[in-house]
């Protein structure tokens, strides 16, 4: 576990790279540092395996303070995986991605099971593959190389400086897609930098989004999407995504208060409501507010004696709140009613929704995703 | 690219060549080449020459400095880039004739005789008697060391010669008759190590403690400069080294007047007179022109 | 046929002291390179690590002076200090190769992509480790490039060795001409070629093996 606690960078020439930040990585998940250049985000991470040393503040490492750990230590325990790859030259594939396990001293037979294995893990024929020099393999390819490197040692953490971002598009697809299918066999705690919103809601458990050395805001993408704090994440989540993302109008947005009757009343005490309001239709409810059905003015006269329960149709259509307008619009065509009574979870009575909000909502709706309904 | 360079720099070497080639006097006379070595005595008397020479006739003559040996001159001559030098007889022994045609010999008549003889014959070169120094190699050692152990001559070193480093030029070493593998024969010693180098620089070895001996020319002003002494060749084993001047025939038959200069020069400057013309050159840094005039005016070879 | 025997009894007549011209030769050279690789190679590597830049350059401008001195004339200049023969010819052929390998080994760290430099310590390698098993390494064409064409110089210049008394083929050759012997010239250039030619050959296949990538 990985928390930064206070943490701020000053650099010698008094610019602060970042300001007081309190974070958790979340462990065995994938959680992307996001934010414009120069927002502290690699910085952030750089701290981690102290590429880079915080000015203040504590970072804590499964409890323990990462400066009392030799920095080579840490890096040894931690993957790593650059933007540009980074692979050794003069080196073979093989030995690029047994480096760590060679410098942590593993012995001959493992280190090669576990060279095997991750070339397998990325489809990478080991025959083929092993004695290659970076130079023979494609960037897709060599990034790959350059992931699998990060595991070699069997890290619990790794860490990605904006690993894809050097990539053609068709390959960058590929290893996202790589990426997270990965995960799911390997479990491991990942801090992955980019500046690519697709990237980041495509492969993040968490996204942390920085700005001027500041978190913004963090969550699950859906979070970020649906409920930006400010204009910043706006802006930076971008209109065509969010407005791409919103769900159906609610119907909590556009419910009516409405009167009801309890079914035990007289007709006539509902006969006067109805008169008063001008409407033909009137909801009824028990004496604890719940839900009972419908009368309509026609039934009403033709009984003025009677009570309310006598009259009241039970298999009228209601909804519940939750829902959206798509679904509450669907019932309204389905029944050629005025409107639909709203429930709560609970089957109380809330108020009603009728035809014209509704079409004012999907009025409102289209003309925001730019009119095209 | 690197094609035009080259024919480029081909052209203008092609075009140096033949501007110096324009061989015809402000006088209406003819330009003639003169060959000098690296050391001061032949560049000394390339300036009596060309001094003589100019006054006494129509003709000019150029002189050419620093050729590195006295073989490169004798082939410039041969090939009739060079129309005069001065060379010393011993060159005779220097492995330009056959070995069945030429007998090793300390005496001067006998080295000058066969000089004039083959020069004349292989080379078509007049080779004039000697101009009255000789330059030979010499052993010398520093005045101190001799006169503690008591040395007179190269026999005398005898005892010391295991310890001694010694300084030599180049060809010294590896020359037959009498260089270095003769001489140990000769003398019936060797020295510690004889190493082969620039024969300026050898002064600086011996000043600088490094060698115990060197391998002087005897007209060498440095060599008193340095507080040498030369040892006597007992078993008289170096070759006589007399210097004459040395011109083409086929010149001389052309220009008879040029011949009657060169043969005034003939025993006209002796070995002490040289040695001081050299001092004034090397030692004092006097130009070897003005020391040349100079000693001409003084002798009344020239007005 | 006259030529090629009268050059074959050469050989069978001179061969001892031609050896031993050819192995001051090859000490002398071989020397020189050798703590010349021995010192500039790590103060190179040393060197793309250093803030200082005015130091740096200072480093540079000594190599670069001792470059332009020309070569005859610097090792007249040693014989003051370190009088004659071996001594002053080794260093001075060391100055004289310090320049070349300097700034190539610099080159060649110094070209090194950032990125990979950046992974190596983000993997956790320890600085000498970088040096070794990344630096070095990755820069070793340059290095090796360095390192042939200065012995191909050096051996070209320790002819001139001779002239202070440390022999080396140059003797030879200038005891060929001062003897007017032909065939003493023609064995010492064509000895100081191959030489040159073989190291050259032997670098070149070393470092073919040592990067096949």
């Amino acid at each position: 576990m990985i928390q930064l606690q206070n943490v701020n960078k000053t650099y010698d020439d008094g610019f602060e790279a970042l300001k007081d930040i309190n974070l958790e990585f979340q462990e065995e998940k994938i959680n992307v540092l996001i934010g414009p250049s120069g927002c502290g985000k690699t910085t952030t991470m750089k701290l981690l395996n102290r590429l880079t040393d915080h000015t203040s503040g504590e970072i804590l490492m499964n409890g323990k303070n990462i400066k009392e750990i030799d920095p080579i230590e840490l890096r040894r325990q931690m993957g790593y995986v650059i933007q540009n790859i980074g692979l050794f030259p003069h080196m073979t594939i093989y030995d690029n991605v047994a480096a760590v396990p060679k410098l942590l001293k593993w012995d001959k037979k493992t280190i090669k099971q576990k060279v095997d294995a991750l070339l397998n893990m990325v489809n990478l024929d080991p025959e083929i593959y092993r004695t290659r020099y970076p130079s023979e393999l494609s960037g897709g390819q060599q990034q790959r190389i350059g992931v699998i490197r990060a595991l070699a040692a069997e890290p619990d953490t790794i860490l990605m400086d904006e690993p894809f971002s050097a990539l053609d598009p068709i390959s960058r697809e590929q290893l996202q897609d790589e990426l997270v299918h990965l995960q799911q066999e390997i479990n491991k705690t990942i801090v992955f930098v980019t500046h690519d919103m697709d990237e980041a809601i495509k492969i993040a458990d968490q996204i942390i989004l920085m700005e001027d050395g500041n978190i913004v805001q963090k969550g699950t993408p859906n979070e970020l999407v649906t409920n930006p704090v400010n204009d910043f994440v706006k802006d930076f989540i971008g209109t065509k995504r969010l407005k791409n993302n919103q769900s159906m109008p609610q119907l909590s947005s556009i419910k009516k208060a409405f009167p009801s009757i309890t079914k035990s009343k007289p007709v006539e005490d509902a006969i006067k409501i109805m008169v008063e309001k001008q409407i033909s239709y009137l909801p009824v409810v028990e004496e604890d507010n719940k839900y009972k059905g419908i009368i309509n003015l026609y039934d009403a006269l033709s009984h003025k004696d009677g009570y309310v329960h006598e009259i009241t149709n039970t298999t009228s259509n209601a909804v519940n709140i939750n829902s959206d307008a798509a679904e509450a619009t669907r019932i309204i065509s389905g029944s050629g009613a005025a409107f639909l009574p709203l429930l709560s979870d609970t089957q109380e009575y809330l108020g009603v929704v009728d035809n014209q909000a509704l079409l004012k909502s999907f009025e409102g709706f289209f003309a925001d995703r730019g009119g095209e309904i | 690219m690197m094609k035009k360079i080259l024919f480029g720099s081909l052209f203008l070497i092609g075009f140096i060549l033949t501007g110096c080639g324009d061989d015809s006097s402000a006088d209406g006379g003819e330009v003639f080449q003169y060959g000098a070595q690296t050391y001061s005595d032949p560049k000394i008397m390339g300036q009596v020459v060309k001094q003589l020479v100019e006054d006494q006739t129509d003709h000019e003559v150029e002189i050419t400095e620093d050729i590195q040996a006295s073989p490169q001159i004798i082939n410039a001559l041969d090939q009739g880039e060079f129309d005069f030098a001065t060379l010393f007889s011993g060159e005779v022994y220097n492995n330009h004739f056959d070995e069945d045609k030429i007998e090793f010999s300390t005496d001067p008549q006998k080295t000058i005789d066969q000089a004039q003889t083959l020069f004349d014959e292989k080379f078509n070169l007049n080779w004039y008697d000697s101009i009255g120094f000789n330059n030979q190699y010499s052993i010398t050692v520093p005045e101190e060391f001799a006169t503690t152990h008591d040395l007179q001559t190269i026999s005398d070193l005898s005892e010391y010669a295991s310890d001694m480093e010694v300084g030599a030029d180049s060809a010294w070493k590896e020359r037959e008759n009498d260089g270095y593998r003769d001489f140990v024969d000769e003398y019936g010693y060797e020295f510690k190590n004889v190493r082969g180098m620039e024969i300026s620089l050898m002064y600086e070895g011996i000043a600088g403690g490094d060698l115990d001996a060197i391998t002087a020319y005897t007209v060498d002003p440095h060599i008193l400069e340095n507080n040498l002494v030369i040892l006597e060749d007992d078993q008289n084993f170096f070759a006589p080294y007399d210097a004459s001047i040395v011109a083409r025939n086929e010149l001389l038959e052309n220009y008879p007047e040029v011949s009657d200069v060169l043969d005034s020069i003939v025993d006209s400057i002796s070995t002490k007179e040289m040695t001081a013309l050299i001092r004034e050159v090397d030692i004092n840094e006097r130009s070897t022109a003005e020391v040349a005039e100079e000693f001409l005016k003084e002798k009344g070879m020239l007005e | 046929m006259e030529l090629v025997s009268d050059y074959i009894e050469f050989w069978q007549e001179k061969n001892n002291v031609i050896w031993e011209y050819t192995y001051q030769h090859i000490a002398i050279s071989f020397i020189a390179i050798l703590f010349a690789i021995l010192l500039t190679v790590p103060l190179a590597i040393y060197m793309t690590k250093m803030k200082n830049n005015f130091i740096k350059n200072s480093i540079f401008n000594i190599a670069n002076v001792f470059q332009t001195i020309p070569t005859i004339a610097l090792f007249a200049i040693m014989i003051p200090f370190l009088g004659i023969g071996f001594k002053p010819a080794v260093i001075a052929l060391f100055l004289y190769a310090l320049l070349p390998l300097l700034r190539n080994t610099y080159a060649g760290v110094q070209a090194i992509e950032p990125d990979i430099i950046e992974s190596a310590k983000g993997m956790g390698y320890s600085p000498m480790q970088r040096i070794f098993k990344i630096e070095i390494p990755v820069a070793l064409p340059y290095i090796m490039s360095g390192i042939r064409t200065t012995t191909v110089y050096v051996i070209s210049w320790t002819t001139l060795a001779a002239v202070v008394g440390a022999g080396g083929l140059g003797g030879l050759v200038l005891s060929g001409i001062g003897f007017n012997d032909q065939h003493m010239i023609f064995t010492g250039t064509i000895l100081a070629i191959l030489m040159a030619l073989l190291l050259d050959f032997f670098f070149a296949s070393v470092e073919q093996k040592l990067l096949k990538r």
